[in-house]
């Protein structure tokens, strides 16, 4: 390849806009144009941070999980091959058994304890063969309309609804989250007062009903929380009477959760760390 | 997880994604043609260029998670459980639009529709060359493959891509390939 001032000579290395005129695999304006922008009317999150600083904290629990496991299988083979390179340690001091047990708990313990709010049941049940549960909490400060969830793929995440106020539609938030290789999508959100359940409509497969559970978490919205198998699109919630009948129109969009936050963040931050 | 004193890390990081998220996604979705596997794959792709970004920061996040959001589709399609599904029957379309803009949304449908009927990889390659407006050589190197077969995606992809925009044409024939 050689280059002048501002010729390049080589095809492989020319942008496609450029070479548009006589090239003949270049596509007109119109197409590139349609392909930069298949979803004209896609607006977003309101706060794309969230989500990602939710995945942030996911991925560092596991990071730990590993580290933890790492570090127990390094130390307890170390300490199971001492014995045999030094040929003086007895057979009671010695054996990975023991030597993993001694020291997995340093290293694999729980973080440094925290003061649990109080947590009361919305919903609970197995997904991937995991079980999950999720309860509606206030952590704190400004963070009062929340849920928790674990299990099924959850580590003590919180997402929060501050924003809902009543008279306010239903709100619903989605998020995939994995049990092991298999990816799980969970639909949880605040239901107005007079809801009895939800409806979930998805992408995929037939609608899924929740019961909307009202707790002491707070005294007018209705808390309820699915978890489906599979990464599955949300096409829209509606919320139900009792009887079953619709309780106002179907909400398509999800919303910004006030507050996304796993166990060992506060819910006040939005920040990547949390 | 960087600490307080790095907090011109974290500012740096949520400009970058609060900046792109529309971007990446569009990419993402022209890939996945799903735009709530585009916002999952964005999202975790933002969530790995994180744990890289005082590595990336000052060279080119974009294009380090480029990488990632291509990586992640070609890898998830590869998956039996999360395929995509080929159908034999389209989706209903419209028989005759008559918004103002009913050229752009009906030419915007067939062309989402024929690159569904490419493969991943030759829609990555056709995204990449002519939305990301990359080189061949920088496709090549992304992707893992020769510029030759690069060409030979491109040409092919958006062969079909032009017959869709112009369905009453006749299929393109083989020129400029090479």
């Amino acid at each position: 390849m050689v280059r002048g001032e501002q010729v390049v000579t080589d095809d492989a290395d020319r942008p496609a806009a450029r070479g548009l005129e006589g090239d003949g695999n270049a596509p007109d304006s119109g197409v590139r144009a349609v392909l930069r922008d298949l979803i004209p009317d896609y607006s977003g999150p309101a706060d794309p941070l969230l989500r990602v600083g939710a995945s942030i904290r996911r991925r560092r629990s596991r990071r730990r999980a590993l580290l933890a496991v790492g570090s127990a299988a390094a130390v307890a083979t170390l300490v199971a091959g001492v014995p045999a390179v030094l040929g003086r340690l007895g057979p009671a001091r010695s054996g990975p058994a023991s030597a993993a047990s001694d020291t997995a708990p340093a290293t694999a313990g729980p973080s440094e304890p925290v003061q649990p709010p109080a947590v009361h049941r919305v919903s609970a049940g197995t997904v991937a063969g995991s079980r999950w549960q999720v309860g509606s909490t206030s952590p704190g400060g400004s963070a009062r309309r929340c849920l928790l969830s674990d299990g099924g793929g959850f580590h003590r995440d919180v997402v929060c609804f501050d924003d809902w106020r009543p008279g306010d539609p239903l709100a619903w938030h989605r998020m995939v989250v994995r049990v092991g290789p298999t990816p799980v999508t969970q639909v949880a959100g605040v239901a107005p007062p007079d809801a009895a359940e939800v409806e979930v409509r998805l992408g995929s497969g037939p609608p899924v009903r929740a019961a909307a559970v009202r707790t002491t978490t707070d005294p007018v919205a209705r808390f309820f929380a699915v978890m489906v198998e599979g990464q599955v699109a949300v096409r829209s919630v509606r919320p139900l009477r009792p009887d079953g009948t619709p309780l106002g129109p179907a909400v398509t969009g999800p919303v910004a959760p006030s507050c996304l936050a796993g166990p060992d963040n506060a819910c006040s931050s939005s920040g990547p760390t949390g | 997880m960087p600490g307080p004193t790095h907090r011109p890390a974290e500012e740096s990081f949520a400009a970058f994604v609060r900046g792109r998220w529309g971007r990446l996604v569009r990419l993402a979705y022209s890939l996945t043609l799903d735009v709530g596997r585009a916002e999952d794959l964005v999202q975790e792709s933002l969530a790995k260029l994180w744990f890289a970004w005082p590595r990336v920061r000052d060279g080119s996040p974009e294009a380090y998670v480029r990488r990632t959001i291509v990586n992640g589709a070609i890898s998830a399609s590869r998956r039996r459980w999360r395929g995509e599904e080929p159908r034999c029957e389209l989706p209903e379309l419209p028989e005759q639009s008559s918004a103002p803009d009913a050229d752009a949304v009906d030419e915007r449908d067939w062309i989402r529709r024929e690159l569904a009927s490419l493969s991943v990889l030759q829609r990555a390659v056709v995204v990449l060359r002519y939305a990301e407006d990359l080189s061949e050589r920088q496709v090549a190197d992304l992707l893992g493959i020769s510029t030759g077969t690069v060409k030979t995606h491109a040409f092919r992809g958006l062969a079909r891509l032009r017959d869709a925009r112009h369905p009453d044409r006749s299929p393109s024939g083989p020129r400029g390939e090479g």
